[in-house]
């Protein structure tokens, strides 16, 4: 009852200096906003990636040329496809493009048959020459669609045009987005790849198990390769993105350091009529505890009010305008990426690590000026 | 290391540790110039500053308390960037030194607790009796703090993704060597008999402490609590988490924290953690009962203490037997 | 007659060995007994203040015995104090020193805040309070719009809601005009027939010469001077 009683006062306290308060919740949740969205932000690319590597093979076999990714001999994948353990080996000719009339890059890939995993929003895909089938974002972008065209410049800058035949599924995701489908005859055309090359080998392992030993076979029989495992793939990704979510907290948090720089400030500066109000509080029975209770539960009540304000802003930046402030350094400074509607993706984890990396500093900071308050003498009511 | 959890963890340890350091310094000097007869403004400053240091240790236990939550579920979450590792006892393996950073913790929650309930009797005496011994001890827990964020950084900074580590499934094994293989082969049948066997003489000693005030009582009360603490961390390693988990073979102790069993961890743990914290207290605080302006506090505070231990501990001991009695699982010839 | 407070010697220091240090109270001894009603008269810096900051718990003596109840209260710890002066005393200020912009209500009930009450007991006893005092049309307004006499009376009101033996007041009248001082000495005059003990702080004649002053108590420069019964 004695808790409720003070958390109650601590309300009624804040509300009537709600000018006072109401900025530090404003500088305390565009803190935790912006901490929000990074953690966001990330989560959703992570989670995107992890779900579209899902359907994506088991190994991936690239040559190696002088350090450098080369196209591989397709007589590599028959070699490949006897090893003991392997469920097929299949060549994959896919390669960027770069778009200078929208300034990104697309993802090309020629295919002979379907490709697993991707599903259309209308159309078909790719049956005849001349056709392909693109990525939402790129008919965003071209402002095509379905029975549209779209041109293309190979390296000789020679336009080609192509009959857009299908549209892929919607703006959130990311395996799509920026992919051009063609048939793998027109792909090796537009970009005259050598014959017999392919980008690279795709390899289904039917015991995930011996995925490692196979890896370390296909070394052996050809040096000069670099089979990478799925696994390989989902750990760099998970490490990227935890690297680069890291990295921008830790810029953030010197946000968050002049936050509370801010809040001790606030909090030792307590005007001359909350002192006195303490004194008061004090002299008609309020002991230091109860002080000390009621500043705790006003920390609280700013700390949670900021977080729920910090976490809706951060949701509506990152889920409904797309993050524009973050977007750029999270998803790659090399890589341009058309633009696409995020998925929202959070989990408690990520609530908890930010409610944590927030009041946790905010609360310390606020100790020592609530102590002082505290310890104001209640005969000084009486000398006033 | 830039993972947002360990950042988080890392910062909030460093943040508690130097608020720590600044609590044991301002003890260090309450006890040099500590004068209860002195009626000077000196005094009447250190007294004020009792009241700082009190703030900062519940600040402090309520972090640790949460920041081992928050570790359990970062050591699980960083697991898939480990080869071989699928839940949190395989991110732990990645770098031993991580078991250390875990055991501190448990260690800072019993001594920090213990330190808020002697801080606690003390302020209700009208002449400080424990402020020396009070602050002397506030050193230890600083430094046991100290030791965990050293533990902790030590473990995040040596993991090395590279690394192949072993999972609780064969941590956990009945095959393996070590104290966790060890637990997980204790035939079932005899590891249940000493749970049950303990938690009863533990509630029955608790009850006796209620009726008596025999001093030899409540140390037995006391060392049954501890006791039981071991015997329950060792069978929900051996048979509670087969249950729960319905496998015979995943002997886990930290997957019931996730959703898919229900975060049946929590009221798991938390009822075991309190319930045998409330059991130690009345042999810990028995000799205080010789200082006079204590005595009588300490008995009143002695039946709450009992009452919530056991009402803790059955609780404890039924959450964790419903799966066994009343759960599709069995376990024959095992 | 059983003293209900005491003081023994009593010496107060402020800011003692700084350039600045003041003796409010030298060597002071007082006794009130059950019932009384007290007047600590003098002029401004005499000590009144202190000597009755000290007798209502509200900070410890340099030296000297404060008996409250039988009990010495000067080396108590702060929190005890506290718990005395919450049981034991009620204190009507100089200048009300109610909490602007909250209510009238919320004013009277503050004292009980930190107590385990349940809150519709504290509801009724403040009722009962402020009714008795006329004042209960007023409950929910803020008293910041109230009038001086109204203000006086919610003061009056807190200061009883926690059904104290000793009323302390401190120059109650200094911010009152005739009227409203009739009003309060009049009250006063009812809380202390119903067994209240009141010690009043003031150099306003109206004070010390009104029939139900038993006792003055003249202070100078930190001493008790002289004590008259009337």
């Amino acid at each position: 009852m004695r808790h409720l009683k003070i958390l109650e006062y601590a309300l009624s306290s804040l509300f009537r200096r709600k000018y006072r308060n109401l900025s530090i919740v404003a500088v305390y949740a565009l803190t935790i906003g912006i901490l929000a969205s990074i953690l966001f932000l990330t989560h959703s690319l992570k989670t995107e990636a992890t779900y579209l590597l899902h359907d994506a093979p088991e190994l991936i076999v690239q040559k190696i040329s002088a350090g450098r990714h080369d196209l591989i001999p397709s007589e590599y994948t028959e070699k490949i496809s006897t090893i003991p353990g392997v469920g097929s080996a299949e060549p994959r000719y896919w390669g960027y493009y770069y778009d200078s009339l929208t300034h990104s890059n697309y993802t090309l890939i020629g295919i002979d048959d379907t490709i697993p995993g991707l599903s259309l929003l209308e159309g078909k895909m790719p049956s005849v020459s001349g056709e392909c089938a693109v990525g939402a974002g790129v008919g965003h972008a071209r402002i095509a669609g379905t029975g549209d065209t779209i041109t293309l410049f190979n390296s000789k800058d020679t336009p080609v045009v192509f009959h857009i035949a299908g549209v892929f599924r919607s703006e959130s995701n990311i395996l799509t987005n920026d992919l051009i489908v063609m048939g793998e005859k027109d792909f090796l055309h537009f970009f005259e790849l050598p014959a017999g090359r392919s980008t690279d080998i795709t390899v289904s392992v039917n015991n995930p198990n011996e995925i490692a030993t196979i890896a370390g076979k296909i070394k052996k029989l050809y040096p000069d390769t670099r089979p990478i495992t799925k696994s390989e793939i989902i750990r760099t990704y998970d490490a990227v993105f935890n690297w680069r979510s890291g990295m921008m907290l830790t810029i953030f948090s010197s946000a968050l350091i002049a936050f509370c720089i801010l809040a001790w400030d606030k909090a030792t500066g307590i005007s001359a009529e909350e002192k006195h109000e303490i004194g008061i509080l004090k002299a008609i029975g309020w002991d230091t505890a109860d002080i000390l209770e009621l500043k705790f539960w006003e920390g609280i009540v700013i700390s949670l009010t900021s977080l729920l304000v910090g976490l809706i802003a951060a949701f509506i930046h990152v889920f409904f305008l797309n993050a524009p402030i973050l977007t750029p350094v999270i998803k790659g400074w090399s890589v341009l990426f058309p633009d696409f509607r995020l998925t929202p993706y959070i989990d408690i984890y990520q609530i908890f690590v930010l409610a944590f990396l927030t009041v946790t500093p905010y609360v310390a900071s606020t100790i020592i000026p609530s102590w002082k308050t505290a310890i104001t003498d209640p005969e000084n009511v009486m000398r006033n | 290391m830039l993972h947002p959890g360990i950042l988080a963890l890392v910062v909030g340890s460093c943040i508690v540790f130097v608020m720590m350091l600044a609590a044991s310094w301002q003890g260090l000097r309450i006890i040099a110039g500590w004068d209860f007869d002195s009626s000077s403004e000196k005094q009447l400053i250190l007294e004020r500053k009792t009241y700082l240091i009190s703030s900062i240790i519940k600040y402090a236990l309520g972090f640790e308390i949460i920041s081992s939550l928050l570790f359990i579920y970062t050591v699980d979450d960083i697991h898939a960037m480990f080869v071989g590792a699928m839940c949190a006892t395989g991110s732990l393996n990645a770098n031993p030194v991580g078991w250390y950073a875990l055991y501190l913790k448990i260690a800072v929650f019993f001594t920090a607790s213990l330190w808020i309930m002697l801080n606690n009797l003390d302020q209700k005496a009208e002449d400080f009796p424990l402020i020396r011994p009070k602050y002397t001890a506030l050193v230890f827990i600083s430094v046991l703090i100290g030791l965990d964020l050293f533990f902790q950084m030590s473990y995040f900074l040596g993991l090395n993704p590279e690394v192949i580590t072993s999972c609780c499934g064969s941590l956990f094994s009945d095959t393996s060597s070590g104290i966790a293989g060890d637990l997980s082969s204790l035939s079932i049948k005899p590891m249940m008999a000493l749970f049950y066997f303990t938690s009863v003489i533990f509630i029955a000693a608790a009850l006796s402490c209620l009726k008596s005030s025999a001093a030899f009582l409540r140390y037995t009360v006391s060392t049954l609590s501890i006791a039981f603490f071991f015997v329950s961390i060792a069978s929900i390693i051996s048979f509670i988490s087969l249950y729960i988990y319905e496998m015979p073979t995943h002997h886990c102790p930290f997957d019931i924290f996730q959703g898919h069993y229900r975060f049946i961890g929590y009221p798991v743990y938390i009822s075991l953690f309190c319930g045998v914290f409330f059991g130690m207290l009345p042999g810990f605080f028995q000799p205080l009962k010789r200082i006079v302006s204590l005595r009588d506090t300490i008995m009143r505070a002695e039946k709450r203490w009992l009452v919530l231990s056991i009402l803790l501990i059955l609780f404890f001991v039924i959450i964790s037997s419903w799966p066994v009695v009343f759960g599709d699982f069995t376990m024959q010839g095992y | 007659m059983d003293s209900l407070i005491r003081t023994e010697n009593v010496t107060k220091i402020y800011n003692p060995r700084k350039p600045d240090e003041i003796k409010a109270l030298d060597d002071a001894s007082l006794s009130i007994g059950k019932g009384e009603v007290v007047v600590l008269k003098g002029p401004s810096g005499s000590g009144k203040t202190t000597l009755l900051s000290l007798l209502g718990c509200m900070g410890r003596p340099t030296s000297g015995r404060i008996m409250v109840d039988g009990k010495d209260v000067a080396k108590l710890p702060e929190r005890f104090l506290t718990l005395i002066r919450r049981k034991t005393f009620g204190f009507i200020f100089q200048q009300f020193n109610l909490i602007r912009n909250v209510s009238v209500l919320e004013n009277v009930l503050l004292p009980l805040y930190p107590v385990e009450t349940s809150f519709p007991d504290m509801q009724s006893r403040a009722e009962k309070i402020l009714s008795d005092l006329n004042i209960n049309n007023k409950m929910h307004m803020k008293v910041n719009r109230l009038s001086g006499g109204e203000q006086q009376r919610v003061a009056i009101a807190r200061a009883l809601i926690n059904e104290p033996d000793i009323i302390i007041a401190d120059e109650p009248t200094a911010h009152l005009d005739s009227k409203l001082s009739s009003d309060l000495l009049r009250i006063l005059e009812t809380l202390n027939s119903s067994g209240k003990t009141i010690v009043i702080a003031t150099h306003d004649p109206f004070v010390y010469d009104h029939h139900f002053v038993k006792r003055i108590v003249e202070m100078k420069d930190g001493h008790i001077r002289e004590i008259k019964l009337t």
